[in-house]
Formats: C-alpha cells, sequence, structure tokens
C-alpha cells in the first residue's frame, strides 16, 4: 500500500506540471494579448492616436514580449517558489488579492454541490435499480433527468424567476446586502446557506443525474451477478444483501470519478454564477478569459486542477482500499 | 452462452433457440422489453423526422411569417361557433401591438376559417438536398396564412417546423460524437487496463490531464483558434470531433478500471495462458463482462454532446444560422421574456428530454437482453 | 485666515442688514414668477435679489456620518462653511426634496457600462439644460469667451472646496492640464484631444478664481467639451501636487512613504492614466497602501464619493463639500449614498429591475425588454418609460479599405451600398426589432435632430424596400448570379460576406433579417456575434468586412468640437474602419491607402468645419456638405432612426423628470440633475 501511494503520488506530481503546461497553453489560445487591451484602455477617448511601437512598449512593459517557453518558465517558477501568482492586469493588482477569499467560497459551492449529489444519487440510484423499470424508476429518472437536459443557464434562470415569484427570494448574490460586510459569524454562515441553495440545486441536479444513472448501472450489473443470486438463495435478508454486496462495488465508480465530477461542476460554475449572481472564481475565470486577464485566468485554472488532480490521488488510495484487486494489478 | 429453456416449448422453437447467435438472442431478448420497445420507436420517429425535415416540417427553418410575430401555438379545430367541420382547421389571425405595453398580441378572427389539408403543397424544398418537391406532410389551404403548431419565435419562425430541423442536427451531432469518442476510449482505455503498469501510468497520466481542465474556456480558447472563414458544414464537422475528442476519457477511464478489476480473474488469465492475443482476449472475454456498462455510458454521453453543443453556442463556438439546432434554440429561449411570454419556445427541451431518456430505457433493455442470465429471474 | 475674516465679515453684514422673508421653495414646476437667467437654476445673489429674500443653509441630517466613512475626512464644520460663498442653488423639479436613502444602480464590471452611475454623480465646469440646447454653470459661474475664440475664462465659485474640505481653486484647473495631462514625467503621450491642431493649449490661473484656455487655433465649440464630457478638467493640486518635486521639496520622501517609484506611479495610483473614472480605484488595487497612506480616493468635486470598491460593486457617499443647495437652502444632494452593482448578464438585470431592487437604470436597457418590464411595473413599484435617443441608430458601413482587392473593388462601387440598402425591408426590421417604434432613414454622420444642416428628409433616398431595383444594380456592376443563385466576384468566387457584431452596439435580431434580405440578392451571408471587445479589435485591425454598430458619437455638440466621430478611424469604442486612409492623410501620402478624392474633401471639410461655431452659415455650409459626402456616396447604410429606449426609476425616486433624450453624447444623466432626486422613505 505504501508503495502504491508513493508511486501514485509521483504521478500525480507529473500530471501537475503537465496540466500546468496544458493551462498555460489554454492562455495562449486566444489572439490578441493584454497589450492591444491595456493600450485600448489606456488611449480610448482621449484622442491618442496608439502605434504598433507604442503597443509594444507596454508589451515590454508587461513583460508579454519573452518568448512563451520563458513566460512559462517564469510564471509557473514564480508560483512554485514564491507562490507569486503574477498581476491582474484588469483590476491593477495582485492576482492573489483578486482571487483572496473568493477561493474560500467556491470551494464551499462546489463541495456544498457535491455532497448533495452524492446524498441523492447514491440512495435513489440503488433503489432505482432495485426497483428497475418500475414507475418509481422511471419517474426518479425522467426527474434527474429534467436537470441534465436544460442547458444550466435556462435552468438557472427558471429556478431564479420560480424562486422570486413564488417564495419572494432575492435575486443572486451569495448574502443578503445587511450580511455583506458582516464578518464572520454563524448569522451570516447561516445566511449564506440560505443562498446557496439555489446554485447548488441547480449545479447538483445534473450532476445527480449522471451520478444517479452511473449507479442505477453498477447497481443493476451487480444485482444480476451470480453471488447476489446464490446470496439470495442462500436467504440473506435483502437489505443486507444489497449493503454487502452489490452497493458496495456499486459506489466504486462513483469513488473514481470524486476529482472530475469537481470539474464538472466547476466547468458548468461559470454560467450559472452569471445568472444567480455569485461572486466567485468561475465568474471571474471567465471574465478575466474574455478581458484577456491571463494570470487570473491562469491562476484559477491551476487552482483548480491541482485541487483535481489532488482529488484523483485520493481517489485512487481510497478506490485500492474498497477494492483490492486494482492495487494488486498496478 | 447456455441457457435452462423451459422443456415445454416445441422442438423447433428450442432449435432455433439454441443455434441462435449471441446477437440475435439479445435481439430477441431485447423484443420482449416493452419500455425499451417504445423508446426505440420514438427514438426511431424522431430519427425519421430528422431525415425526413423538409417534408414533415411545413416551414423551412428560417422562413419568417412576419404577421405573426412570438405567436402563440395554434391548434387546429373541428367545431367553432359557426358549428363543426370534418377538415381540421384554424382561425385567421392578426398581430396587434398593445398600444402601452408595446406587446405583439395576436388575435384570432373567429369568423374566418383556413382549413388544414395534408400532403399539401407548399415551399419547394430539395429532399435529402437533392430531391425538389413542394409537398409537405401538412399544411394550410390558404397562401398567405400559416399554421404555426407550436407557435412563432420573435422573427416569425415556426417553432415546430425549426424543431424538425433541429432535431437532425442535434441527433446527428450526438451520434457521431459519441461514436467518435466511444472509439478513442476503447483503444485508449483498453490499452491501458490491459496492460496495466507503465503503458497505465502513462496513458493515465495524459487521460488525466485533458479531464481535469475545464471545458469552458477550453472551447473559448478553441473558438478563438478557430479559422473564421470556416463554413457553418466545416464548424458543424469540427464541432463533432471536438466533441468526440474531449468526451473520451471519462469512457476510457471507466473501461480501463473495469479491465483492471477483472484482469486478473481466472477466464481472463486461462484465455492468456492458452495463448490469445490481446486484443481478442478483451474483445471476447473481457468487455462483454461490463458490455451493459459501456452502453449505459455511451447512452449517459449522448445528452452531454447535445449539452456540449449549447455550451459551445454559448461561446460563440457553436453553430451559426441558419444552421439550427436544439441548444441554438435553447439559447435563444434563455430570457425572462420567453419565461413569461413565450413559454412555448422551450418546447425543444422537451425533445432533449424525451432523447435522453429514450436513449436510457433503451440502454435498460439493451443491457437486460445482453445479460444471459436475465432469463433466470 | 483671511477667508474666515471674510466670511465672519459676511456674517456680519447679514445681520446687520434690514431682515428679508424667507425664501420661496421654487420648483421647476412652479417658479413661483422668478425667472432665472439660465433654465432651472439660479446663483446664490441672483436667487435672493429676484425673491427678495436671505436663504439660510441646512444639511443632511446624516452628513456627519457619511464623512465618517470618508478615509481621511476630518471633522465637518458647518454646513456654511463647507459651501462656497456663491453656491449654486438648484430649482427643483417638482419638489423639495428630503434626505437619506442609498439609490442603487446596476453596472456590467469595474469598466464596463459605469456611465451611467458616473453621470449621477458627475460635474464639470459647464452643463447642458435638461433642454439639449443651454450651456449653464455648474462649477464654474461664468465663462467668456474672446472675440476670435482662441480664449476662453472660466471663473469659479469663491469658497469652493474639495470633497476632503481643502479648497479648489483656479490653481486644481491649471495643475490638471500642465503638471498631469501635458506632463511627460506623468503622462508619456499628450492626449490629442486636449491638443488643438497639434499644439497644446495655454492654461493660466490669472487669480484664485479665473483660469483662461488660450488656444492656438480657434475653437468656437470647446465649451461643448465641458458640457458633454466624462472628463474633468480639474484635479486636486494640493493633493497630487505633494507628490511632484516642482510643488513639494520633500516629494521624494513622500513617495518612498507612500512605496511610490516616480511621480508616474504617485499620480497613476489615484487619478490612472486618462480622464477616464471608472478605472480601478486605489481601493481596488491595493487597500493597504490605502490603509498606510490614509487616504482612500483623490479628493473630488462631485456630488458622492468612492468609500468601497472591490470586485462586486462601489459604494459612495454624500460630498459634504458639494457645491449645490436648493431653493430652501439645504444643501445637495439629497440622496445619502450610492450602492453601485456589477450585474454583467442583462437577464438578471430584467429579474432585478422586476423585483424591484434597483432604483434607477437606463444605460443598456433594450427597447424588447420593454414589454416585460412594463407587465411588471406594478409588482416590483418602478416605472418604466420610453425616451428618444440619440445615436441609437444601427448602420452598415462596408469595408472601403478591405485586404482584399476584390471585396475592396466591390465595395467601393457605392452601386453595392445602394442595391444592399434596397435590399433591406426597413419596415419589417421596425417592427420584428423596434417593435414599430423607430423610423427608417438613412444615416449621416451626425444626429440629425441636434444639428441645424440635417434634416429627416435628407435621410430618405434608397430607404424604400426594392428588391428589383437592387438586383438590377448588382447585375449592372457584373456580379452575375451562378448556377447555385449565388452572384459570382470578378473572380469567380462567390461573393461571400461575413457580418461580425457585438450585441452590444447592435441586436442579433437586425443582423439575422439583414442577412436573410441580402441572401435574396444572391449574396452568401454569414452572421457572427462576438464581444465588444473582439468586434472592435477586429474593426481597428481592418479585419472585418462590414462595420455595423450603433451611430453614436455624432450629436452637434461633440463633432463640432471633435469631429473624430464623423471621420475615420473613428474613435476605439466606436471604429468606423477605414483607419489606412486615416494613416495616409496623416502621414501625407507617407503611409497607409490613398483615399479616394471624397474622403480626402471630408477630411478637408471636417477640419474647416470645427472652426466656426455651430449655427453659423459657414458652419451649416460646411455640415451640409460633410452630410452629402457621406450621403452620396453612401459610407453608412442606415437603418431605423429615431429608436426610443427604456429606463428604469424606483417609484421612490422623486423629481426625476422625463428624459429629453437617453444619450451618451449628453452624458447620459448630467442633464437631468440627480443631485435633485430624492428617495421617498
Amino acid at each position: 500500500m505504501l508503495r502504491f501511494t508513493a508511486e501514485r503520488f509521483v504521478g500525480m506530481i507529473v500530471t501537475m506540471l503537465l496540466v500546468s503546461l496544458m493551462v498555460f497553453i489554454i492562455m495562449e489560445l486566444p489572439p490578441g494579448d493584454y497589450a492591444d487591451r491595456y493600450a485600448f484602455r489606456k488611449y480610448s477617448g482621449t484622442g491618442v492616436s496608439v502605434t504598433e511601437a507604442d503597443i509594444q512598449a507596454i508589451r515590454v512593459e508587461l513583460g508579454l514580449d519573452k518568448p512563451m517557453l520563458l513566460r512559462y518558465f517564469d510564471w509557473i517558477g514564480n508560483i512554485v517558489l514564491h507562490g507569486d501568482f503574477g498581476q491582474a492586469f484588469a483590476f491593477e493588482t495582485s492576482v492573489t488579492k483578486v482571487i483572496g477569499d473568493k477561493a474560500l467560497l467556491t470551494t464551499a459551492i462546489l463541495f456544498g454541490t457535491l455532497i448533495i449529489t452524492y446524498l441523492v444519487s447514491i440512495p435513489i440510484g440503488i433503489y432505482a435499480a432495485v426497483k428497475r423499470a418500475s414507475f418509481a424508476d422511471y419517474g426518479l429518472t425522467t426527474f434527474s433527468y429534467l436537470g441534465l437536459a436544460l442547458p444550466n443557464f435556462l435552468l438557472a434562470l427558471i429556478l431564479l424567476y420560480f424562486a422570486n415569484r413564488w417564495f419572494n427570494a432575492d435575486i443572486g448574490g451569495l448574502f443578503s446586502a445587511e450580511m455583506k460586510d458582516a464578518p464572520w459569524s454563524l448569522a451570516k454562515a447561516g445566511d449564506l446557506i440560505a443562498h446557496l441553495w439555489l446554485p447548488a440545486i441547480v449545479l447538483a441536479w445534473s450532476a445527480v443525474a449522471y451520478q444517479l444513472q452511473t449507479v442505477r448501472a453498477t447497481m443493476s450489473d451487480e444485482l444480476n451477478k451470480l453471488s447476489v443470486t446464490a446470496a439470495r438463495a442462500r436467504g440473506v435478508p435483502e437489505t443486507k444483501l444489497l449493503i454487502k454486496y452489490p452497493a458496495r462495488l456499486a459506489i466504486n465508480p462513483v469513488v473514481s470519478t470524486i476529482g472530475f465530477d469537481v470539474n464538472r461542476i466547476f466547468s458548468e460554475l461559470p454560467i450559472v454564477a452569471v445568472v444567480l449572481g455569485l461572486t466567485e472564481l468561475g465568474e471571474l475565470l471567465l471574465r478575466a478569459y474574455l478581458d484577456l486577464d491571463m494570470y487570473v485566468a491562469g491562476a484559477i485554472l491551476l487552482l483548480l486542477t491541482f485541487m483535481i488532480v489532488f482529488m484523483n490521488f485520493i481517489s485512487d488510495i481510497l478506490l485500492a482500499w474498497l477494492d483490492p484487486r486494482i492495487k494488486l494489478g498496478g | 452462452m447456455t441457457d435452462t429453456a423451459k422443456p415445454d416449448r416445441d422442438e423447433a422453437q428450442r432449435l432455433r433457440y439454441y443455434s441462435a447467435s449471441q446477437w440475435t438472442l439479445i435481439w430477441w431478448r431485447f423484443r420482449r422489453h416493452r419500455a425499451a420497445m417504445v423508446a426505440a420507436t420514438i427514438l426511431g420517429i424522431m430519427a425519421l423526422m430528422g431525415v425526413f425535415a423538409e417534408v414533415v416540417a411545413p416551414y423551412g427553418p428560417t422562413s419568417r411569417n412576419a404577421s405573426y410575430l412570438d405567436g402563440p401555438p395554434q391548434l387546429p379545430m373541428f367545431c367553432d361557433r359557426q358549428g363543426c367541420s370534418i377538415r381540421p382547421f384554424v382561425h385567421g389571425i392578426k398581430t396587434e401591438r398593445d398600444p402601452i405595453t408595446l406587446r405583439a398580441i395576436s388575435v384570432p378572427d373567429p369568423e374566418t376559417r383556413v382549413y388544414v389539408s395534408f400532403l399539401a403543397r407548399g415551399e419547394q424544398v430539395r429532399l435529402f438536398g437533392v430531391i425538389p418537391t413542394d409537398i409537405h406532410l401538412f399544411g394550410l389551404d390558404h397562401d398567405k396564412a400559416r399554421l404555426h403548431l407550436w407557435g412563432t419565435d420573435d422573427l416569425g419562425r415556426d417553432v415546430f417546423s425549426r424543431t424538425i430541423y433541429a432535431t437532425r442536427t442535434s441527433l446527428s451531432i450526438g451520434v457521431m460524437g459519441v461514436l467518435i469518442s466511444f472509439v478513442l476510449a476503447l483503444i485508449i482505455g483498453g490499452t491501458a487496463g490491459y496492460a496495466g503498469g507503465r503503458v497505465d501510468g502513462g496513458i493515465q497520466r495524459v487521460t488525466e490531464v485533458v479531464r481535469v481542465v475545464p471545458i469552458i474556456p477550453l472551447y473559448m480558447g478553441l473558438a478563438a483558434a478557430m479559422p473564421p472563414e470556416w463554413s457553418t458544414t466545416q464548424v458543424y464537422f469540427a464541432m463533432t470531433l471536438i466533441l468526440g475528442l474531449f468526451g473520451w476519457p471519462t469512457l476510457a477511464r471507466r473501461i480501463r478500471s473495469q479491465l483492471l478489476s477483472i484482469r486478473n480473474e481466472d477466464y481472463v488469465v486461462a484465455a492468456r495462458l492458452a495463448g490469445a492475443r490481446p486484443s481478442r482476449i478483451i474483445g471476447q472475454h473481457m468487455l462483454p463482462s461490463f458490455t451493459s456498462f459501456i452502453i449505459v455510458d455511451l447512452v449517459i454521453s449522448f445528452p452531454y454532446m447535445i449539452l456540449s453543443e449549447t455550451a459551445l453556442s454559448f461561446v460563440g463556438l457553436g453553430l451559426r444560422p441558419p444552421s439550427v439546432s436544439w441548444g441554438v434554440m435553447l439559447q435563444q429561449a434563455q430570457s425572462v421574456r420567453v419565461i413569461e411570454q413565450t413559454p412555448w419556445l422551450f418546447i425543444p427541451a422537451g425533445f432533449v428530454v424525451v432523447a435522453v431518456l429514450a436513449f436510457t430505457v433503451i440502454g435498460d433493455g439493451l443491457r437486460d437482453a445482453a445479460d444471459p442470465y436475465s432469463e433466470a429471474r | 485666515m483671511t477667508k474666515a475674516l471674510l466670511l465672519s465679515g459676511g456674517a456680519v453684514l447679514a445681520l446687520t442688514l434690514p431682515a428679508l422673508a424667507n425664501c420661496p421653495a421654487v420648483t421647476v414646476a412652479d417658479l413661483q414668477g422668478l425667472s432665472p437667467d439660465y433654465p432651472q437654476q439660479f446663483e446664490l445673489a441672483e436667487f435672493e435679489a429676484k425673491a427678495a429674500c436671505d436663504l439660510g443653509f441646512a444639511e443632511n441630517p446624516e452628513i456627519a456620518a457619511l464623512n465618517g466613512e470618508i478615509l481621511g475626512n476630518g471633522a465637518l464644520p458647518p454646513v456654511s462653511e463647507r459651501l462656497p460663498q456663491e453656491p449654486l442653488v438648484v430649482a427643483p423639479y417638482a419638489a423639495i426634496g428630503s434626505y437619506g436613502g442609498t439609490l442603487t444602480g446596476l453596472s456590467r464590471g469595474t469598466e464596463s457600462g459605469t456611465s451611467d452611475l458616473l453621470s449621477v454623480r458627475h460635474v464639470n465646469l459647464v452643463r447642458y439644460s435638461d433642454d439639449l440646447q443651454t450651456i449653464v454653470p455648474n462649477v464654474a459661474r461664468s465663462w467668456e469667451w474672446n472675440d476670435d475664440f482662441t480664449k476662453l475664462t472660466f471663473t469659479l465659485r469663491q469658497g469652493h472646496k474639495w470633497s476632503d474640505g481643502a479648497p479648489f481653486t483656479a490653481e486644481d484647473v491649471a495643475f490638471w492640464y500642465n503638471d498631469v495631462l501635458m506632463n511627460p514625467a506623468v503622462i508619456e503621450k499628450a492626449p490629442g484631444r486636449w491638443l488643438f491642431d497639434g499644439q497644446p493649449a495655454t492654461v493660466e490661473a490669472i487669480d484664485e478664481t479665473t483660469v483662461t484656455f488660450t488656444l492656438p487655433v480657434a475653437q468656437p465649440n470647446l465649451l461643448n467639451r465641458w458640457a458633454i464630457d466624462y472628463g474633468q478638467t480639474f484635479l486636486p493640486k494640493h493633493f497630487l501636487g505633494r507628490y511632484l518635486d516642482k510643488y513639494n521639496a520633500d516629494a521624494a520622501a513622500l513617495r518612498a512613504a507612500h512605496g511610490f517609484a516616480d511621480e508616474a506611479e504617485a499620480v497613476n495610483f489615484f487619478y490612472g492614466n486618462s480622464d477616464w473614472k471608472d478605472v480601478p480605484s486605489p481601493l481596488m488595487k491595493d487597500a493597504d497602501k490605502v490603509a498606510a497612506i490614509g487616504t482612500a480616493v483623490m479628493p473630488t468635486l462631485e456630488s458622492h464619493i468612492v468609500v468601497e470598491e472591490n470586485t462586486e460593486g462601489r459604494h459612495l457617499v454624500a460630498n459634504p463639500y458639494f457645491h449645490m443647495v436648493d431653493t430652501a437652502g439645504n444643501q445637495l444632494p439629497y440622496i445619502s449614498e450610492i450602492n453601485e452593482e456589477y450585474v454583467p448578464e442583462r437577464e438578471v438585470v430584467n429579474l432585478r429591475i422586476m423585483n424591484g431592487e434597483v432604483t434607477w437604470k437606463q444605460q443598456a436597457m433594450q427597447l424588447n425588454d420593454f414589454p416585460l418590464l412594463k407587465e411588471n411595473e406594478g409588482k416590483g413599484d418602478y416605472t418604466v418609460a420610453l425616451a428618444p435617443t440619440l445615436g441609437q441608430s444601427p448602420y452598415y458601413s462596408f469595408n472601403r479599405t478591405h485586404k482584399d482587392p476584390v471585396l475592396r473593388e466591390i465595395f467601393s462601387d457605392v452601386r453595392f451600398s445602394q442595391a444592399l440598402s434596397l435590399g433591406l425591408d426597413r419596415n419589417e426590421i421596425n417592427e420584428i426589432v423596434y417593435l414599430g417604434q423607430g423610423k427608417p432613414m438613412q444615416t449621416a454622420a451626425a444626429e440629425h435632430v441636434t444639428v441645424p444642416f440635417l434634416s429627416a428628409e435628407d435621410l430618405t433616398d434608397f430607404t424604400e424596400y426594392d428588391p428589383a431595383r437592387a438586383n438590377a444594380l448588382l447585375d449592372e456592376m457584373g456580379l452575375a448570379r451562378g448556377s447555385d443563385g449565388v452572384r459570382r466576384r470578378p473572380d469567380g468566387k462567390p461573393l461571400s460576406i461575413r457580418i461580425t457584431f457585438a450585441s452590444q452596439g447592435t441586436a442579433s435580431q437586425l443582423h439575422e433579417l439583414a442577412a436573410g434580405y441580402w441572401s435574396d440578392l444572391g449574396i452568401q451571408v454569414d452572421v457572427r456575434e462576438v464581444t465588444s471587445d473582439e468586434y472592435r479589435a477586429a474593426a481597428n485591425a481592418n479585419e472585418v468586412d462590414v462595420l455595423t454598430w450603433k451611430n453614436d458619437g455624432v450629436s452637434g455638440p461633440n463633432i463640432s468640437q471633435d469631429v473624430t466621430d464623423a471621420l475615420f478611424p473613428g474613435d476605439p469604442f466606436n471604429p468606423k474602419g477605414h483607419a489606412d486612409w486615416a494613416t495616409w492623410i496623416e502621414t501625407d501620402g507617407a503611409e497607409g491607402m490613398e483615399p479616394p478624392a471624397y474622403i480626402k474633401r471630408l477630411f478637408e471639410v471636417a477640419g474647416a468645419f470645427i472652426k466656426h461655431p455651430l449655427g453659423t452659415d459657414e458652419s451649416n455650409a460646411l455640415g451640409a456638405e460633410m452630410m452629402k459626402i457621406h450621403l452620396d456616396n453612401m459610407i453608412k447604410i442606415g437603418v431605423v432612426s429615431e429608436i426610443p429606449e427604456p429606463y428604469v426609476y424606483a417609484n421612490a425616486l422623486k423629481n426625476v423628470p422625463a428624459l429629453t433624450a437617453k444619450a451618451y453624447d449628453y452624458y447620459w444623466t448630467y442633464p437631468y440633475r440627480p443631485q435633485q432626486w430624492w428617495l421617498e422613505q
């Protein structure tokens, strides 16, 4: 087990390096750079005619003129060695300041969603598998698929609309106006939860649909195994039988994808966040990317991807522990 | 793959049963799964509607009716104040603007009837892009008037017709995307899961890198990098390719972990000892043990493909007019105005839900049918 | 010291005079027989004389608390000492308001869609009255031109103070121009809009309240700039000057103590790079530094000052030294606080409005949301009204300097633009996109309701829907149709164009419709939506087939003193493309692309146009010629004009007049005096 963990750990480091390179490439994909935008911001409406030389000067000033590989090493070097994520051009401050406490809120949203997803999808998935092809099964499936079939933007908008119409909910934001600037307290945490349920439902709905189907499918497979039939024949009580064999195995694929669930949820976060007025990293990422404010975008992407890689590492270890056959094979 | 067939079956049928191939057996069993058959029929109808969109849809996807903007669905009826008729008809319609809210409001004129006819003559179209025809499944008897079963959008385009054309686009993109990612996943996941060790480790890293990158910025980056002069057809194919190229890791990782967990099962070891080629071991011995799993994953990839298409549209990499897909249509429905004033623009969402559900139920049926023990229950 | 003496002297004087009656609460609705020199406002002496009264001053009861939120401000002196000796007396529209409350408004982001709320707190030396015809005093009490329009003298208000209580004087105006704008150590490149024929003006502080602008060339319409511009021509010398070696012997030590490497960095931290006011404030850039320095933002003369800023929004409180009072002597603004929240998504903006969470919103409100908002008025307790707009009419301008020589030649042929103009069914567009509220019309380089030399009748050519004639024109050009019905270019390729647009500029439905009409003419049209930044970048880089945006920036007061928007390449926010022509003209033919004769003439005429006072015969003749060049060569294809747009205000918000026009060209709310808006509690 120790050797397996060590091997996986090395693998994780390698992945993180590759990921950082990938993130950097994504940062480089859109044509143009912040020098153009900066020149535009700086001079537009002032009647100054901007020449290519001016833009080049800005580029040098911002350090954007260096070759790509050099910039990559500068960037990742500063992060690893000094924890310095670079400049947030559009906000004219450092990336760390812009991201700041948003990271915490984003993590809260992600994990809140994740917990809801698992709490709902695993028991219901098992139930649906046991009652397969029944009215309950199809009803639950249909309902969960509604979350998957409607684009998240639309789902968020519709929920927001009806939450507002029927329950007079606040429109958007993570805190009510009076709590926004208050120091952290129990009341503020309560306020956060009161605002968090809507985005969490929107985000969890589609994730639930996915996991529910996975659990249901694996569970169905396991239920059909001879071991289950044999156990049933031996007269093992149904509930105990379910928990002892198939349910444990049915969770296996769920565990193996925790990291990617986080990614999937985060991928949908920006759009939901825009609608629900959440000021968190997903929305900031989208904005930074559109603004070509690349170090902000890069930092967010990097933090997220590192978190996912780390969670995958944990899930690998967990999986090996749940199902030792994998470890032996590896 | 033997079976404990009931002894009371007559001899001929028994013989047929024993000599039937595995896939024939699956088909037989699938046929008995009623829900799955219903789902397959629905999906089949959808596919047919898509294939014959030009004839099924009364109007073209971009054809406009300027006198019926944001018009509600029209229900053909048989009776009105003037009495009943055998042929269904609709009332003539005028659009007026509310003087205060400026909202376009359609006012039916109960005095005029316009009759619905089937196999009506209408717009000139080319079936499959080749065969010229002006016959449509249904239409109105009148030259000017139009029948809008599901209403119209803000440009006065027929929602029914657009949905039919969208069905074609979305189903084909979904299917192609799923196929591409399936093939990739099979190769990559299969190799990793079977080989294990270093190969697995290397592939794992690559898979992980592709998977951990959030999709939206990646799409946005690709959107920016895609040549702007591409035609809508090129964009369409590029999209299926991108969807396929980024859709494989989920499936690959699952195939791999399943393979890993069974590669030391006795029958696999036995096959390996007997000198079977790796591709045969994977294809013949290992994969069938979790076929249903793959099927479910394939089925479940489908809505993701459709939704990814929507996401692509959102960031400007998606389809552009005059192309129309479910994603594009829902994109246009994303406003408070639509929720409150023209909810019929959400009809394509129903198609998405139905299609996705149909795939699930079919997946279910297939799982049962593919499972050799299911009969024993 | 002298000031205190003066004040006490004044007080003594007031006491010794025979007691006068209380002043009447004059409003715009009921002027009580008074007729101000300028519409809707008085100078204090003028008011007291005309009403034969003595105006006492009152203040917002919360003002001390609000002042406490302004980092670095000391305790407040009494209101009479905070106001200038000659405050501006403003007649409220409907009623004398009461103090308090928070105005909540929405912007898209830190630097996006913010000018709506910027205009709410805006001040400048002068202002346009809500008739959009009369320039009236504001920060300046008066102004005077010399005979040949080369010297402009402003008289400021005695005893006017910055929001930190320091005196505001003519020195602050001179400082803005001489020590910041024209100081290469602070701003590398002097902004061209404050150069005149390439020459700087001479800005001198004659005495405490007199400042002169001496111009190298006649600029008869320049006063307009102070009336409509976002830029304020004064900066706190006492505040920024202390970082400059020129004014402070210990500047270097101060800069070091505050953590600034040089003069430019210090000025930039508070001011930014230009007169744009929505740049991130020090609060955003470096809150720690702000805490160390002890001042959050530079002092202001505006009605409200920023006290908080983060990535979610800004918070402002009333300026305790603001220079206006109402006719009852209450210091303005009435509204204590402004909450600016960033909401980038249009649908969420709509929901927030419908939910009654927005006090004021007009920028970026679109006509096709009007029915929805109107139907929900009651529930959200707000009013949504339509206002005429200036500069909202969309246009198409084909790129006559296209990189593809074949397309360049086709687009340069005026028949092409004429044909495409005839191919547009403007009535249908008006009905579908603009709810039938606009008027089908061509577009020239001026907003016709704001200038005397262009009328709606001049804008009717080629506006009828006539596909037959359009096809004939295209056939005549030799663009024959292929077997697939698509016209072929001279090199045999299908004639294919792409409309690249941003929905901030023009509505997507418009382009979908246009693409349809033009496809019917045998032209392959592809529509692509991009962000506004991408659109501007593409247009400035000469990478679009057709420029399409709303025709803003061309109202009379604007083009009469800054003709950029009537020419090429326009301003970077509203690019008109064709940068190669401009380069050719700027470099006398050394670089760029030689423009056709009519463009050369257009530049000539435009140069002469701004040298004549708007409305004179010379100005009208030159203006008319500019318009004729635009129309004869159909540089822009106009679609629909005079489109009204909605604006929204909470029913609790009082003293809001019906907007004469919703226009950035007059700086949004600036003519409607938001300082006298108030909130009914």
